[in-house]
């Protein structure tokens, strides 16, 4: 490594030292010739006054005597002096005795200028010299000094220290820059050579192995050097491994079948493979930086995180996503993913690979295992599975369904007759229509031959109702199948016969559910075939019984069989001061149908909400029309039992505001009862509703109050006018008893928010009593009346109170 | 009878002449005063006690005296002298002989002394060829250095070397081979009477030099000058009427070296 000069230690070295010497030179140079400039005026004033006294006594002699060739001779001798130019002798009389005077060397030379600039002084000296006896005064000695002389000789001087000053600086630097470059740079230029060859070259020898501190630094360099380099061989061969062991897993994944993706925690996609790049028909680039989530179909970016953050480095966690090419074609999965340290960075390498073939050897040994080859039903493994699932699941939540195990009738014949290709085709066909037939959520299985089941898992909240929804289906499945088939040709005709078991019945597996169909079944048959049967009779006979209700309710409204009832409400004093409006079915066959056998069933087919409706209009329009003739004025009520589903209906509140106005009925002479649960369910909803309501001046009536949860909210903030007791804390109510104490608490309550109480179901005397005992003084009952026709109640109405 | 009246006669004019310039003398000059002299004997002469004799110095001394005026003497350098004279510093100073120059500030008193300017020579060398001053240039001439008579010498274009004294002047005539010393007769021999070599020298006059008289020369400067140049020119015909001025040439030199000026 060549350097130039300029730029070298010793040059620069020697630079600072001369500069420095140079300043420093000058500087102490001046300063000398500042002292030499001072003392050089003494000097030469001590000089002149040595040369003075030296001449003293000679000339004050010679003008003592007025020796003018003495005189002279002094003068003279004064002038041989160069420093000195004229010299004047004046005796005591004031006469010049001797005066001699020299020419003045080089006036204009430099140094007389430079020095006469620096070195001012008197040259005018005169010397008094005292002369004996002397009655005139002293006489003198003047001598001019040379003052061309003087400066010229010392800045002469001063010029030639300062020239001797400046070549002994360049002198001093020229040693120094030798010394400098001997003994410091050519050793480190040695060592840059020497340093620079270190890495071409082993084992050479040390530049410089002087005993001082260059010899320590090579030395100390030396040993770290070789440190150094055997840490460095090691680490290149480590390198040179692990870049081998880099390349062959690079190779490895390069040529892994599965696609490789290497992502950071957070899902960012850093690495894949070549297969990956395949798999999702993209760009590396493309993929490069996007999340893996992009193209996942089951994990979203959060849930690819959450992932992640479950994956450790010692276990492999493998899942299963469908992934999304960029063409948007999904195909299954299956991931292997393990988190991966690298400088302290985190990753996660996912090894994925397309299932699609497994997946679909997986559906089929699934559909072989589960799934009746003929008719792609469920098999019976499939179904017990099921069932089995459903049941533990119903015996928690009290939730019902119901089997429906069928067989084909006369199947045997047709097969036999037509064949068995005929026979399967039939079969599918059947499947078909039942496959039509059941609800979103229900199985179809068949179990072999004619035998098909089908699992309804929830089809109502009690025996009764799931009974009834499984004899509407089964009735379907009846007619459906009795349409006749066409089938290569041939149209056939057949009937189903269906066993009915509904479940969960006194903690019985799926096995003993089946057994129950199959026996139900079995006496379908036996009862002639093309029907159902139950396994239990109970639940038969009522399933039906709710068939015909619900069916007849159907009918009923078209045939006017409804009726509305009136029961007087009656103050303590015997006045009727309202009436609850009633509902009476006046089936054609089974008479009259209280409300307490229909409504439910109505309620839970939704068609309470039609009735409701009808009783609404009918009340309005019964009420207008006594109005008409003459409504008594001190029955100032009527109260209108509206059901939670009826209630609930979106257009409610405008229907009964559009009854008030077709009909000009003030609100005030409707009330309508609603029931606990429709609020706990629709507490917000409910509140509005009634409050809309009540700025017309419809007030509310809660109904069956205490038999429910009885929250003391609903009184609170709900806009309630009148609370009702229910008739089972009235029937038999006696002082002092439990009945008692509740009716007491409830007409407290009552009284404290303001509420009016009536007490239904008073049929006793002593019930009222014990009730008017207890605070409440309103009644509805069996003691003052029956629910009565319209026009029955009009006439008691009409009359001026009812006697007990 | 007649002898004593003129006896009286006479005292009492001694006593009147005697008393008259005192009366007049104690009417302007209250002190002594001081004059100045060199060491030029025989005229004047300093000795080593630092008393002043002399012809000239005695000469003055008794004619003030005569008149009653005291005085008392020092000495200074010649130059120093004369030119405290010009500047009125100095009263007078004698064995002063006239020149030109001095008469611009110098008060001359009557003549007091005379003195020769003569060649000295040996008494063996031939003085033939020496009549006239300007002859001087044919001799080795030595002369005292800073004297009056150096500026003759030199005014007269004559050569000559200068010696310190009139003793080291005899003695280069006598014994360094000079052929003149040009000197006042009566100094040199007074000198070389004190020498012992009186015998050994001889005296040539110059037929056309006359002889310089000495004075006492007072300062024109000085007021009281006048009266003092008359006090002491009536002194000096007191004591030369009275004889103390013969004895007091005889005392120094020989009596043909008095001249009657």
């Amino acid at each position: 490594m060549g350097f130039e000069f300029r730029h070298r230690i010793a040059f620069k070295q020697a630079r600072t030292v001369l500069l420095i010497s140079l300043v420093l030179g000058l500087l102490s140079t001046s300063i000398q010739i500042f002292l030499d400039l001072r003392q050089e005026k003494i000097s030469y004033l001590a000089g002149i006054e040595r040369v003075i006294a030296l001449h003293k006594k000679t000339a004050e002699r010679a003008i003592y005597n007025l020796n003018y060739v003495k005189a002279s001779e002094i003068t003279a001798t004064l002038i041989s002096h160069p420093e000195i130019s004229e010299a004047t002798l004046v005796d005591d009389f004031g006469d010049p005795l001797s005066h001699d005077k020299q020419e003045i060397s080089s006036p204009n030379t430099f140094f007389y200028k430079l020095g006469n600039y620096f070195f001012q002084f008197n040259t005018h000296y005169e010397s008094i010299l005292k002369i004996d006896n002397s009655q005139t005064g002293a006489a003198k000695l003047i001598i001019e000094l040379d003052s061309t002389y003087i400066t010229h000789n010392f800045a002469l001087r001063a010029f030639i220290g300062l020239v001797f000053g400046l070549l002994y600086n360049v002198l001093l630097a020229c040693v120094f820059l030798f010394f400098f470059y001997r003994y410091l740079s050519r050793p480190i230029l040695d060592i840059v050579k020497w340093v620079d060859q270190l890495n071409t070259h082993n084992n050479l020898p040390l530049p410089y192995k002087g005993r001082d501190e260059i010899g320590d630094l090579v030395a100390s360099f030396s040993k770290l050097w070789d440190e150094r380099r055997q840490v460095t061989d090691r680490l290149n061969n480590t390198i040179s491994k692990l870049s081998k062991s880099k390349n062959f897993s690079r190779t490895l994944m390069e040529n892994a079948g599965d696609a490789m993706f290497l992502c950071a925690p957070d899902g960012t996609i850093i690495d894949l493979n070549h297969q990956a790049v395949e798999t999702l028909k993209s760009d590396k680039e493309h993929i490069l930086g996007s999340k893996l989530s992009v193209y996942s179909q089951n994990y979203s970016e959060n849930d690819l995180v959450d992932l992640f953050l479950s994956i450790d480095e010692k276990h492999v966690c493998t899942f299963e996503d469908i992934q999304i090419d960029m063409h948007k074609k999904v195909f299954p999965i299956e991931a292997r993913g393990i988190r991966i340290k690298q400088n302290d960075k985190d990753y996660i390498l996912i090894s994925a690979r397309d299932i699609s073939a497994r997946k679909e050897s997986e559906k089929q040994i699934f559909e072989l295992a589960f799934f009746d080859t003929l008719t792609g039903l469920a098999n019976r493994r499939l179904f017990t599975d099921r069932l089995s699932s459903v049941i533990t699941h119903h015996q928690v939540h009290d939730i019902h369904g119901a089997v429906l195990y069928m067989d084909l009738d006369r199947f045997k014949t047709i097969n036999d007759s037509l064949g068995h290709s005929i026979g399967d085709k039939l079969l599918c066909a059947v499947s078909q229509r039942l496959t039509a037939i059941a609800p979103v959520g229900t199985t179809c299985a068949r179990f072999g031959g004619d035998e098909f089941v089908i699992l309804l898992p929830e089809i109502g909240p009690t025996v009764v109702s799931s009974a009834e929804v499984a004899v509407h289906i089964s009735k379907k499945i009846i007619d459906a199948i009795a349409a006749p088939f066409e089938i290569e040709g041939h149209t056939l005709y057949c009937t189903i016969s269906i066993g009915i078991a509904v479940f969960p019945e006194k903690e019985l597996s799926a096995i003993d559910i089946l057994r129950h169909a199959d026996i139900a079944l079995y006496r379908t048959k036996a009862m002639g075939k093309n029907g159902f049967q139950f396994y239990d009779p109970e639940v038969q006979s009522s399933a039906q019984e709710r068939l015909l209700i619900e069916k007849g309710l159907h009918k009923a409204l078209d045939k006017g069989e409804f009726q509305l009832w009136f029961q007087p409400q009656v103050k303590s004093d015997g006045s009727v001061f309202g009436a609850e409006v009633l509902l009476r079915w006046m089936h054609p066959e089974k008479g009259v149908i209280s409300p307490d056998d229909f409504i439910q069933i109505a309620e839970e087919s939704g068609q309470i909400i039609e009735m409701g409706q009808w009783v609404l209009n009918e009340s309005f329009n019964q009420l207008a029309q006594w109005r008409e003739r003459g409504f008594p004025e001190g029955c100032r009520r009527l109260a209108i039992n509206i059901s939670p589903l009826q209630f609930m209906q979106v257009d409610f509140v405008g229907r009964v505001l559009k009854l008030l106005t077709d009909y000009q009925i003030p609100g005030e002479l409707i009330e309508l009862e609603i029931t606990e649960n429709m609020l706990l369910n629709n507490f917000d909803i409910a509140s509005n509703k009634m409050r809309i309501l009540k700025q017309r001046g419809i007030s509310f009536a809660i109904d069956d109050f205490g038999t429910g949860y009885s929250s003391l909210k609903y009184l609170r903030y709900m806009p309630l006018d009148i609370l009702k007791i229910d008739r089972s804390f009235v029937t038999n109510l006696r002082p002092s008893s439990e009945e008692a104490a509740i009716v007491e608490v409830i007409i407290a309550t009552a009284d404290r928010l303001g509420l009016a109480v009536v007490a239904e179901g008073v049929e006793t005397v002593e019930e009222r009593d014990t009730l008017i005992e207890l605070g409440c003084h309103r009644f509805q009952g069996y003691l003052y009346s029956k629910p009565l026709p319209a026009a029955q109640f009009y006439e008691l109405i009409s009359e001026t109170r009812l006697s007990v | 009878m007649r002898c004593f009246k003129s006896e009286f006669y006479s005292f009492a004019a001694l006593i009147l002449f005697l008393f008259i310039p005192a009366a007049q003398s104690a009417e302007q000059q209250v002190e002594p005063i001081t004059l100045y002299t060199v060491n030029y004997p025989p005229y004047s002469i300093i000795r080593s006690d630092g008393a002043f004799e002399g012809v000239d110095v005695d000469v003055v001394r008794a004619a003030f005296l005569a008149v009653g005026i005291n005085i008392h003497f020092k000495t200074a350098p010649w130059k120093r002298i004369l030119k405290n004279i010009q500047h009125g510093y100095i009263l007078a100073s004698i064995t002063c002989s006239k020149r030109p120059d001095r008469s611009a500030y110098i008060k001359y008193s009557d003549p007091i002394s005379v003195a020769n300017q003569v060649a000295v020579m040996a008494s063996a060398s031939d003085a033939s060829a020496l009549v006239k001053f300007s002859d001087l240039n044919k001799f080795e001439v030595t002369v005292v250095d800073g004297w009056g008579i150096e500026k003759e010498l030199t005014d007269s274009g004559i050569e000559h070397t200068t010696t310190p004294s009139i003793s080291s002047g005899i003695n280069a005539v006598l014994n360094r081979g000079v052929d003149v010393f040009y000197n006042g007769d009566a100094a040199t021999l007074f000198v070389a009477k004190k020498l012992g070599v009186q015998d050994q020298i001889k005296i040539k006059h110059f037929v056309d030099r006359e002889a310089t008289l000495f004075h006492l020369c007072f300062s024109k400067k000085n007021h009281n000058t006048e009266y003092l140049v008359h006090q002491f020119n009536k002194g000096l015909k007191v004591i030369k009427k009275n004889g103390t001025y013969q004895a007091i040439y005889e005392k120094y030199l020989s009596s043909n070296l008095i001249t009657n000026y």
